[in-house]
């Protein structure tokens, strides 16, 4: 144990040599994650020539900070243009775009940057005080545990259909419905595709996020002219140095959201084929539900930005346990990680720890580290990005247009994603004009394939069995918790209607 | 300690760009060594990145790149059960003898024999040189009260066995659904959808077992527990100590395997000559390279595994796994 601890130790001031392998990585980290459809696993997959012929430890750390920093980046367009850079940001839409659009772009950016480092932060301390612990997580979150997180995560469709039930419903529905699209988990049967083949394996995400957040919001920008409102430029242009450090001391007070949402993208994280998106949703329900004033959600509320921030960025730690406890990936990043490791001779994996444990011990360390280069990186930045929600719809609209349009075919490399991207697009346009949330279109299509593939799994091992779904301890704890996180809305509903009676009987 | 003896350090780093930007100046053409081939070979992958077949293939390539003077780009088109890959491969890349396809045969074959395809095998894309050949074999997680193959069968005559599958359309599946039907076993197969989520579903104790490569099981040492294995490979017999199946129960079960190795359009393989003679020499001599096995056991992965397979050897592949894939058609598209 001591020499646990020594090695730890020594590594964290070691990785700070790392300096200018980080910094480049934390900087086009950020840049990919905010660009709709580049990744940190494609642009490690564009980089493998680089990462192959540098030495292990610098290419570890090049791909740490990468990873970690495109986590954060995904986060920026999502509050400045309402435009999520993955999945896993489009839950800081809700509330981070409403900000920006109120001239609170700043301080929305420095709560996403602060939840995103501290959340960070938090996770690959946990993970790595907790290794041996949080590696048995994957023993107990089965299919069933799993079919019950995602739906905690899908009631956020219920959440957002309470302004207006029955086009919140309809469009969570659609969602599910396009969701459904693509081969069958079980028997590979093709539904739905109308004979393309770029829809067997499903409808894309990316060009699905592209068309419903960013074309439909283009095409609402080119008909209002900017983000900001006019009587808010100026409160974008006067925000200054000394506003990011209070907005950082501000932000800061939200400490126990940050770490309660982190953890929640820890454990999340560890489960193979989950990941952020699910995270941030379940994270962002979680931070509603306990919210002293959950009606403001939506409008543009600081923890609306800091809950589903800090859960993504616990992924970042928790999707590499299963890969450094049990040798297996838990995530398509890990995934391509591995193999460039496996090409430096490295096998990540429990055997890690006893041959090198410098190696197995500095991927956390890395990330650590790279974390706190963040915040004398990020945080002065956050007034100058900003300042994008100023800049006129001619100007801003075919940027937008051109770099997302681009983003939707980098994925897979198929033209059909750009004509996808663009259908999406007036789908998304549609749904906003007539007050369709698109949010609710994309947690359904983005969790309507994990929670099918999860129940078909867990039915097809009890042969068709429901009961299989309350067979385990964890799964039924899960069970009452989802149900009283539904009914505590229901609840303080009640009372403050009791409570208003009552006070307008004694008036 | 992570920078004991670096290969770039920032100026190498500066180094190293400046000496990218001059190559990147001279042009492709500066690297041509002849007719065919003049430029990079782009490789279709009908599996996801970080799988078995893109290991398998980018340690291959590593020495095919010093032989063929070109580079290897890798497109990866996962979906279907190898269908997507192998239906864009055949409609949507050019037949100029630059396209290839590394595949892993046996499952992509499965799937060919059981669904409705738009491309023939071998009538679009030929199978011309196998690189690795793995046993299928039945492992459990390390916390598993299974011990033996016996064991697993012996709970098999009480309840129905659940097993972890990377999906139906896999020779895996059919080893299993042929056990079950030699001992009486009730086998309930679970498609994971690729092999690292099957391996957890054992290790974790989610299914009883998992059916998958003994390249797999092995590359996850004392986290499983191998029971049995469905095809001799006396090159494997220092690693792996579990029986063959058919010498435990007496059946009679083919050989199992999965194998990858190298596809092209059949119009190619046909009518183009110097592809044959440049390409396939290639990775004929590759197999006499000391730097093939360097390669492969640089990610791990057991040598013992990699075999050379010719033209003929992969036909009879073919031809033997549509068979058997379809003598099971019924049972691994209902289940």
């Amino acid at each position: 144990m001591a020499d646990q601890f020594g090695i730890i130790s020594g590594l964290f001031v070691h990785s700070l040599s790392f300096w200018w392998v980080m910094i480049p990585a934390i900087l086009l980290g950020t840049i990919v994650g905010a660009v709709p459809g580049f990744s940190a696993a494609n642009v490690i997959i564009i980089l493998l020539p680089l990462t192959l012929t540098v030495d292990v430890e610098v290419a570890l750390v090049f791909m740490m900070a990468l990873y970690c920093a495109s986590q954060l980046g995904n986060g920026i367009p999502a509050i400045l243009v309402n435009i999520p850079g993955t999945g896993g940001a489009a839950a800081t839409t809700l509330d981070g775009y409403p900000m920006s659009q109120k001239g609170e772009g700043p301080r929305a950016l420095v709560y996403c940057f602060m939840a995103s480092i501290v959340g960070g932060l938090i996770g690959t301390t946990f993970v790595l005080a907790a290794l041996p612990i949080l590696s048995r997580v994957g023993f107990y979150m089965h299919s069933v545990e799993m079919v019950v997180v995602m739906l905690f995560g899908i009631t956020l469709i219920a959440v957002i259909a309470a302004q207006d039930l029955l086009k919140g419903l309809l469009a969570g529905l659609l969602g599910l419905l396009i969701g459904a699209i693509g081969t069958d988990h079980i028997f590979s049967t093709p539904r739905a595709t109308f004979g393309f083949l770029e829809l067997y394996s499903g409808v894309p995400l990316v060009p699905a996020l592209i068309g419903l957040f960013a074309i439909s919001e283009v095409f609402l920008l080119i008909e209002r002219g900017s983000i900001v409102k006019d009587e808010f430029r100026s409160k974008v242009m006067s925000t200054s140095f000394g506003d990011t450090l209070r907005l950082m001391k501000e932000s800061a007070s939200q400490w126990v959201l940050t770490v309660w949402t982190a953890l929640i993208g820890v454990v999340i994280g560890i489960v193979p084929g989950a990941g952020a998106s699910i995270a941030a949703f379940v994270a962002y329900q979680q931070a509603r539900t306990f919210s002293k004033h959950p009606e403001k959600f939506g409008t543009g509320v600081p923890e609306g930005v800091t809950a589903p921030e800090a859960a993504n960025n616990g992924v970042t730690s928790g999707t590499l346990v299963p890969l450094m406890a049990i040798g297996v990936p838990g995530g398509s990043t890990a995934a391509v990680m591995m193999v460039v490791l496996q090409y430096h001779g490295v096998t990540l994996g429990p055997r890690l720890f006893i041959d090198r444990p410098e190696l197995a011990y500095g991927v956390f360390t890395a990330m650590f580290i790279a974390y706190l280069f963040m915040i004398p990186l990020l945080f002065p930045l956050a007034r100058y990005m900003s300042r994008v929600t100023l800049f006129p719809a001619f100007f801003l609209a075919p940027l937008i247009l051109s770099f997302t349009l681009l983003g939707s075919f980098v994925p897979r490399a198929y033209m059909f994603d750009i004509g996808l991207a663009l259908a999406f697009g007036v789908l998304g346009f549609i749904a906003r004009k007539t007050g369709y949330h698109v949010t609710a279109i994309l947690i359904g299509i983005i969790l309507g394939p994990l929670l099918e593939q999860y129940l078909m799994r867990a039915l097809r091992i009890s042969r068709g069995d429901l009961g299989i779904l309350f067979s385990s301890n964890l799964g039924n704890a899960l069970w009452v918790f989802l149900i009283i996180t539904l009914m505590i809305p229901l609840v303080r509903a009640v009372i403050r209607n009791r409570r208003k009676e009552t006070a307008s009987d004694a008036g | 300690m992570l920078l004991q003896s670096p290969r770039i350090n920032r100026r190498g780093l500066l180094k190293l760009g400046a000496a990218a930007g001059v190559a990147t100046a001279m042009g492709p053409s500066a690297f041509a060594q002849g007719a065919f081939p003049s430029r990079n070979f782009n490789v279709v992958i009908a599996t996801g990145q970080g799988g078995g077949a893109e290991t398998t293939a980018r340690a291959q390539v590593q020495v095919l790149r010093e032989y063929l003077g070109v580079d290897f780009e890798f497109e990866f088109h996962p979906g279907a059960g190898g269908q997507v890959g192998y239906e864009l491969y055949t409609h949507r890349r050019d037949r100029d003898g630059y396209n290839v396809m590394y595949s892993n045969m046996h499952p992509e074959i499965i799937t060919f024999a059981v669904q409705n395809t738009n491309y023939d095998l071998p009538g679009d894309v030929t199978h011309f040189a196998k690189s690795n050949g793995s046993p299928i074999v039945i492992y459990v997680g390390a916390d598993s009260p299974l011990q033996t193959i016996e064991d697993l069968v012996e709970l098999g005559q009480s309840r129905t066995v659940t097993m972890a599958t990377s999906r139906l359309p896999h020779p895996g599946s059919i080893g299993v659904l042929a056990l079950g039907e030699a001992t009486g076993v009730d086998f309930n197969l679970i498609p994971f959808g690729g092999g690292n989520p099957t391996s957890m579903a054992a290790i974790t104790g989610e299914t009883d077992a998992a059916v998958l490569t003994a390249g797999v099981a092995l590359s996850l040492g004392d986290q499983v527990r191998v029971l049995g294995h469905f095809r001799n490979m006396p090159s494997l017999a220092g690693q792996m100590t579990a029986p063959l199946i058919n010498d435990v129960f007496g059946t009679d079960i083919p050989e199992l395997e999965l194998s990858s190795g190298w596809a092209v359009h059949t119009e190619i393989w046909e009518n183009m000559p110097e592809f044959r003679e440049v390409f396939k020499g290639a990775i004929r001599r590759s197999f006499d390279d000391p730097k093939l096995r360097e390669s492969f056991e640089a990610v791990n992965y057991p040598w013992e595994t990699v075999e050379f397979g010719d033209f003929e050897e992969c036909q009879q592949i073919v031809q033997d796994t549509i068979a058997l894939a379809r003598r099971y058609a019924d049972l691994l598209r209902s289940g």
